[in-house]
């Protein structure tokens, strides 16, 4: 599984060791240079104190001027031999050797690289005796001594003095360097390692911080919200919408709770009247006339049930995008006096009117069966809950364009009641007032509409409660 | 017994009245709280059958209604509400039994019958005068060693006057007891009834049990009393 924390770390880690790595190759570079470059300078003061006794001197006749150099052992004697032996070897401008250190034997030689320059050219290479060695060759004018003629440089013979030493003194230089960078590298890696670890370690506390009180939330406890006060500028936005979503959560668990007991609730009625109605009929089993009214009763049971899991199989349906709507041209004053018409009895009985005002040239596009569903759902609750008076159909518009609304007397209701209208089985009396009405009827309404695009708004206005429906393709 | 059962379910209303009646029972029916208080009110019920979720008014209402006018009958509470806090509430509010739904029909009979002994100051389901023993739990009726073949309204009017043995009982009373206002008693139907259990209980010559008191009604004592 991916790791914040492990990624961080390796990424930071990975950096640092770059940057000292670069850093400590730059300073070694720099300090080895240094080192070399001082070593150098004592090279070539060697070369030059070995090349300091030449000298010119006239010969007698018309011979000319002779190199002569004075080797001073005494003043040199590490150029003799020894352990610590030093070499030298002089070459004429002609390419043909002047002379030697004694140290440097009869077999050894150590030639310049031609032609000559000026400047001191310095290598590294393997001396006579086998050690690692530096030599430097200068080339330089041998001049008359202080008794001789003095005459212009560039008249003077050259001679090459290539002079070699043991680097070991630079190469323990160079590795004492080397240690004390490797060293001090791996000491900053580490410690660098262990400031990353803690600012990594304190940067995502507050993530572990947030897993915990997301872990604590669970179905028993989703009023329970992440402190957003507590929380780094980088994860407010998600604490905010991790509440907004257990918000969201809890109000549908809420429902889904309300609902279930609802549904237990109103259970328990048709399951109490099927088991009385067996009962009897089975405690009194040669009794035809009870036993057909109670079939009768078990009979009127199961369609009610029946009617109830219907429309719970709708809302689902509906919910699960499997009810694909039919769209055609519905006129919308037939189809509310069609839907009118199972109620026209019973409504007549309890003084209830229907006032269709709706024009007849308001048309639906949309599909008739759903709409039906919808608008036969909306009528059924005005003609079974209305507090007398009529039932009015019209269209209004509004900004969004024409709306059915439908509408009938609800003294009973309260603005509150108007959020939970639309929840399953929510009724305003707790007794069933109405034995034929599932409790589910607003609810498939909202379901239906909103699968229609034209989401019914319930209201109340002047003592009326009103549903609206956005008419589709009513424009 | 007379029976008042207050319940909006029609259906369930209708099984058990039903029931209860052919168990002897009177039995009338209100589906909404006003009219229950009403009827309550303004009959002699031995026994209300209230549930709680009533249109109008809760079944609560009622009880509490009734008890604050003095009325001490019985009262069987009969709802879907299940919780200790409605059940602790309901007997609190005078309640004698509390019966959740769904429920067995026989179980709400032996409830009926046991509410309708403990008003009557019995506590065992046995009436017994001089010979005569009736089993109520069992609806049987014994003369001596014979059984005796009672139909419904016979074995209701031989158990209410056992019930209140010694004490005479008006026509009126046996009425109210006996029929409930779906019921429409001719005159003479007391009196036939009376006639057809005497017949019943005085077929191998036993000794009568139920006496007429003229212009007061009926007792029932025993024959040496």
């Amino acid at each position: 599984m991916r790791s914040i924390r492990r990624e961080l770390l390796g990424g930071l880690l990975l950096g640092l060791a770059l940057l000292v790595a670069v850093v400590g190759g730059t300073l070694r570079v720099t300090l080895a240079d240094a080192l070399t470059e001082q070593y150098d300078r004592g090279l070539l003061a060697r070369a030059e104190s070995v090349a300091l006794p030449l000298e010119l001197h006239e010969l007698e006749g018309d011979d000319g001027p002779e190199i002569e150099y004075d080797f001073q052992a005494d003043a040199m004697p590490s150029f003799v031999g020894g352990p610590h032996a030093e070499y030298f070897d002089l070459w004429l401008a002609d390419g043909e050797e002047y002379g030697r250190s004694p140290s440097l034997g009869l077999e050894n030689q150590m030639p310049p690289a031609f032609p000559a320059t000026s400047t001191p050219r310095y290598r590294d290479l393997a001396l006579p005796d086998g050690r690692p060695g530096r030599a430097v060759e200068i080339t330089v004018p041998v001049g008359f001594d202080d008794d001789g003629p003095d005459l212009p440089e560039e008249l003077l013979p050259r001679m090459t003095c290539v002079v070699a030493s043991t680097r070991a003194d630079l190469d323990a230089q160079l590795a004492s360097l080397d240690l004390r960078l490797a060293l001090a590298g791996a000491g900053v890696l580490a410690l660098a390692a262990l400031v990353v670890l803690w600012a990594v370690r304190r940067g995502l506390a507050p993530l572990r911080r947030l897993d915990r009180q997301v872990a604590a939330v669970d179905a028993a406890h989703l009023d329970a919200r992440i402190d957003v006060e507590g929380a780094p500028a980088e994860l407010t936005e998600t604490t905010t919408r991790l509440n907004e979503l257990l918000a969201r959560l809890e109000d549908a668990f809420a429902k889904e709770r309300r609902m279930t007991a609802a549904m237990a609730h109103e259970l328990r009625t048709p399951i109490a009247e099927l088991r009385s109605a067996s009962d009897v009929a089975r405690r009194w089993p040669d009794d035809a006339e009870l036993s057909r009214e109670l079939a009768d009763t078990a009979h009127d049971v199961a369609l009610r049930m029946s009617e109830a899991v219907e429309a719970i199989m709708h809302c689902c349906r509906i919910e699960a995008g499997q009810e694909r709507p039919q769209v055609e041209r519905i006129p919308l004053r037939d189809l509310l006096d069609e839907l009118w018409r199972p109620h026209g009895d019973a409504a007549d009985a309890r003084g209830l009117a229907f006032r269709n005002e709706v024009p007849d040239d308001a048309v639906a596009v949309t599909d008739r069966g759903l709409l039906g569903l919808a608008l036969g759902n909306v009528l059924s609750n005005a003609a079974s809950f209305a507090d007398g008076g009529e039932v009015r159909a019209r269209v209004e518009q509004n900004g969004a364009g024409p709306e059915l609304s439908v509408s009938n007397e609800a003294r009973h209701l309260v603005d509150d009641d108007l959020a939970r209208m639309a929840e399953p089985f929510w009724r305003k009396d707790a007794a069933r007032t109405v034995g034929r009405h599932s409790g589910l009827g607003l609810t498939l309404v909202t379901s239906l509409t909103t699968a229609l695009g034209c989401r019914a708004r319930l209201g109340l206005e002047q003592g009326r409660f009103v549903v609206r429906v956005g008419i589709p393709g009513g424009d | 017994m007379r029976i008042l059962l207050v319940e909006d379910s029609e259906r369930l209303a209708g099984s058990i009245r039903a029931g209860l009646r052919r168990l002897g029972h009177a039995v009338d029916v209100v589906h909404d709280g006003p009219r229950g208080l009403s009827y309550a009110r303004n009959n002699p019920y031995e026994l209300l059958v209230l549930d709680i979720l009533l249109p109008g008014m809760t079944g609560l209402e009622i009880l509490r209604q009734l008890r604050a006018d003095g009325a001490d009958t019985p009262v069987l509470l009969l709802t879907a509400k299940d919780t200790v806090e409605d059940r602790v509430d309901g007997l609190r509010a005078g309640a004698d039994d509390y019966l959740v739904k769904p429920f067995a029909f026989e179980e709400l009979a032996a409830r009926v019958e046991a509410l309708g002994r403990r008003a009557g100051g019995r506590a065992t389901p046995r009436l017994e005068v001089s010979d005569l023993v009736i089993e109520t739990a069992g609806r049987r009726v014994l003369r001596g060693e014979r059984e005796l073949d009672l139909s419904r309204r016979e074995y209701a009017l031989l158990e209410f006057l056992a019930s209140r043995c010694g004490e005479t009982v008006s026509r009126i009373e046996i009425e109210d007891h006996l029929y409930d206002e779906q019921t429409l008693p001719m005159s003479n139907v007391v009196a036939s009834t009376i006639c057809a259990l005497r017949d019943k209980l005085e077929a191998d010559g036993e000794p009568r049990l139920i006496h007429t008191r003229r212009g007061l009604g009926y007792v029932m004592q025993e024959p040496d009393a």
